[in-house]
C-alpha cells in the first residue's frame, strides 16, 4: 500500500474508487474527475467504478483513506441516528 | 404522560423535514490486526490522540497509539463481528460521557450507559473524559470541612472539601466502608457523590447499591461501574468518566465527593492494556506513565475560586496494599499525589478497633483548616493522648504494679480507643462528636467501666439533645464552642454522669 502511494505522489495522480448503485454516464464521470483534480491538486485522476446496489442511489467516493459518502444508504443511516438521539 | 402514536409520527416527520443534507466526509482506515481488545488500523491519517473511532459492528474504540504507519486502538466494546480488513471510521470527537442531573441516582457503566434497568438517561450535556485540571489561579485553599461522620477521621485527620485523602490498607480492613459511611453522611449536606467501582465483583457492587438505597443515599449519588469481567479499557476510563461527571457539578458551583474504589485495580487494568499495546514495561511491569495516570486524575479534584463558582471536588481514592507494604510502587505513587492518607491496619481490625485507623501513620495535610472551631478546640489533645497510650501499652502485658500516673494514662488511652470505635453505617453528626470528645478528653470517663463507655456516650448525647438542646443548637449553628457553652456542657455532663452511675449502681 505504501509503495502505491509513493508512486502516486511521484507521478501526481490519484486512484479513486467510485461506488454507485447504478453505472454512471461518462459525462458524470468527467465532471467528478475534474472536481477531484481541482480539490486534490493532481494532474491525473483514475476513477475506478464499482457497482454496489445496496447503496440504493447516489455514490460513495473512496480517496485513499477518505470517504465521501453521498449515497442514499449513508443518508438514511445518518438520518436514523439523528432521529434516535434527538427525539424523546 | 401518555404520548399518542400520531404525536410521535409528527415529531419524526418534522425531524425528517428539518434534516439538513450535509456532505459526509469521513476518514477511514483498515484493520490490519485485531485481537485481545486491541486493533491496529492502517489509515486514519488525521486521527487525534484519544479520539473515538467507530468499528463496523458499531463498537467504539479509542486511538491511543499513533504510530508512523498505523494507529493502535483500544476497543470499548465487544470485538465479535469485526474482521481483519474491516473499515474503521473517525468520529472526530474525543471520548466523552453524558453528564448532568439526569445521572443522579443511577448506576452507569464507564461509557455512561445505564446498567440498572431503570430506563435510558436523557443527559443534557456531554463532557470529555480527559480535561485539564484547574490552574493555580483558579483554585482556592481548602477551608470547609467534609464531615465523614466517622469520629476518628473527623477529629484527627479532618478532610476538607476539595482535598484528596487516600484510604490505604490491606484487603478486608474496612476501606470501602469508610467511603460508604462518608457518602451516607452527606445526606442533606448538598454534596453530590460519585462512586467509581473499578475491577470489583458485581455482587459486591450490587450489595453496595442496595445499602446506599436503604440509607437514602442514592438520591444524591451516581455510581460508575467497571466490574472485574469488563474489558481492561473500560476499567481504564471508568475513573475519568466518573471524574467528568463530578466535574460537571463542580464547575456549576456545587460541592462533590468522588470515591475511586480502587486505584490498584485501575493500575492493573492500565498495565494490561499498555502491554497489549506493546508499550514497554517498567517497574513491576507497569508502563512508564502510571504515575501520570493517577496524577492527572487526582489533580482534577480541587476547590475552585469564587470567580469559577466556588465548587469543589473531594477525592477519596482507595489503594489496596499487599501485606501492609506501603512502600510498593503504586501506593508510594498515590501517597505522593494525595493530600494525606488514612492507613488501615489488619491487626487493629482483628483486635476489634473498627475503623482500624493507625493514628501514627495516618495524616491529613489540610488538618485544622478543615475543621470547625468547635472540633478543633476539643480534639487537640486526642492524638497526643493516643500516642502516649500506644507507647505505654506494652506495659499492660506485664500486669505488674504500675505507678498511678502511668495507670491513669493507660486508662485514659483505653477509653479514647473505645470511644473512637464506631459501628458500620452509623455516621455521627458533628455536634455529637464534639460533645463526646469533650467528655473523653476532659477525663469525665475515667471511672466508667470500659464495656459501658459506648453506652454512656450514646445516652449522653441523647440527654444533651433533649435537656440541654441549646448546646447542640449552638454548636450546629455557630460551629463553635464558646466558654459559656463549655461551662454548661461541663455541668450537663456531670449531671448525666451522676444519673448514669446511679443507674448502673456503680
Amino acid at each position: 500500500m505504501a509503495y502505491k502511494e509513493g508512486v502516486h505522489a511521484f507521478v501526481k495522480s490519484l486512484d479513486v474508487n467510485i461506488i454507485s448503485a447504478f453505472p454512471l454516464t461518462s459525462d458524470e464521470m468527467d465532471r467528478i474527475k475534474s472536481k477531484l483534480k481541482e480539490k486534490y491538486n493532481v494532474s491525473e485522476v483514475n476513477l475506478i467504478p464499482i457497482i454496489d446496489e445496496s447503496l440504493i442511489g447516489g455514490f460513495k467516493l473512496v480517496i485513499g483513506n477518505q470517504v465521501i459518502d453521498q449515497s442514499i444508504k449513508g443518508m438514511m443511516h445518518t438520518l436514523k441516528n439523528q432521529i434516535i438521539t434527538k427525539t424523546i | 404522560m401518555n404520548i399518542r402514536p400520531n404525536e410521535i409520527t409528527s415529531i419524526i416527520k418534522q425531524q425528517i423535514e428539518n434534516y439538513d443534507i450535509k456532505i459526509k466526509n469521513e476518514e477511514v482506515g483498515q484493520i490490519i490486526q485485531i485481537g485481545d481488545g486491541i486493533a491496529r488500523v492502517y489509515g486514519l491519517d488525521n486521527c487525534m490522540y484519544g479520539e473515538l473511532v467507530e468499528f463496523s459492528n458499531g463498537t467504539l474504540g479509542m486511538a491511543l497509539n499513533l504510530e508512523e504507519d498505523n494507529v493502535g486502538c483500544i476497543l470499548l466494546g465487544s470485538e465479535s463481528g469485526i474482521h481483519e480488513g474491516d473499515i474503521v471510521k473517525r468520529t472526530g470527537r474525543k471520548a466523552d460521557v453524558p453528564v448532568g442531573e439526569a445521572l443522579i441516582g443511577r448506576v452507569v457503566n464507564a461509557l455512561g450507559q445505564p446498567i440498572d434497568g431503570k430506563g435510558t438517561i436523557q443527559a443534557n450535556a456531554t463532557r470529555p473524559i480527559e480535561f485539564e485540571a484547574a490552574g493555580v489561579v483558579d483554585r482556592k485553599s481548602v477551608s470547609v470541612p467534609l464531615q465523614t461522620g466517622i469520629m476518628a477521621i473527623d477529629a484527627m485527620f479532618p478532610i476538607g472539601r476539595g482535598q484528596r485523602e487516600l484510604i490505604i490498607g490491606d484487603r478486608q480492613t474496612g476501606k470501602t466502608s469508610i467511603a460508604i459511611d462518608t457518602i451516607i453522611n452527606q445526606k442533606d449536606k448538598d454534596v453530590i457523590c460519585v462512586y467509581v467501582a473499578i475491577g470489583q465483583k458485581a455482587s459486591s457492587l450490587a450489595k453496595l447499591v442496595s445499602t446506599l438505597e436503604q440509607h437514602g443515599a442514592m438520591n444524591y449519588t451516581i455510581i460508575v461501574s467497571a466490574t472485574a469481567s469488563e474489558l481492561a479499557p473500560l476499567q481504564y476510563i471508568a475513573p475519568y468518566a466518573g471524574c467528568a461527571m463530578a466535574e460537571y457539578f463542580m464547575y456549576k458551583g456545587k460541592d462533590t465527593l468522588i470515591v475511586y474504589d480502587d486505584l490498584s485495580k485501575h493500575a492493573v487494568a492500565y498495565r494490561a492494556m499498555s502491554l497489549l499495546l506493546r508499550r514497554p514495561p517498567g517497574r513491576e511491569a507497569y508502563p512508564g506513565d502510571v504515575f501520570y495516570l493517577h496524577s492527572r486524575l487526582l489533580e482534577r479534584s480541587a476547590r475552585l475560586s469564587e470567580e469559577l463558582g466556588g465548587g469543589s471536588m473531594t477525592a477519596l481514592p482507595i489503594i489496596e496494599t499487599l501485606a501492609g507494604d506501603v512502600s510498593a510502587y503504586i501506593p508510594t505513587n498515590v501517597i505522593s499525589i494525595t493530600d494525606g492518607q488514612i492507613y488501615l491496619e489488619n491487626e487493629l481490625f482483628f483486635a476489634g478497633i473498627r475503623p482500624a485507623v493507625n493514628v501514627g501513620l495516618s495524616v491529613s495535610r489540610v488538618g485544622g483548616a478543615a475543621q470547625t472551631k468547635a472540633m478543633k478546640k476539643v480534639s487537640g489533645r486526642l492524638r497526643l493522648d493516643l500516642a502516649q497510650y500506644r507507647e505505654l501499652e506494652v506495659f499492660t502485658q506485664f500486669s505488674s504494679e504500675l505507678d498511678k500516673a502511668t495507670q491513669e494514662m493507660l486508662d485514659q488511652g483505653e477509653r479514647i480507643v473505645e470511644t473512637l470505635k464506631q459501628p458500620l453505617y452509623h455516621p455521627i453528626p458533628m455536634h455529637h462528636q464534639v460533645i463526646i470528645i469533650f467528655a473523653v478528653t476532659n477525663k469525665y470517663l475515667w471511672d466508667i467501666p470500659i464495656e459501658k463507655v459506648k453506652d454512656f456516650e450514646s445516652k449522653l448525647v441523647t440527654f444533651i439533645d433533649t435537656q440541654y438542646s441549646q448546646i447542640s443548637e449552638a454548636i450546629n449553628s455557630t460551629k463553635e464552642l464558646d466558654d459559656k457553652n463549655v461551662e454548661m456542657l461541663k455541668s450537663a455532663i456531670e449531671e448525666f454522669k451522676k444519673q448514669y452511675m446511679d443507674e448502673i449502681g456503680g
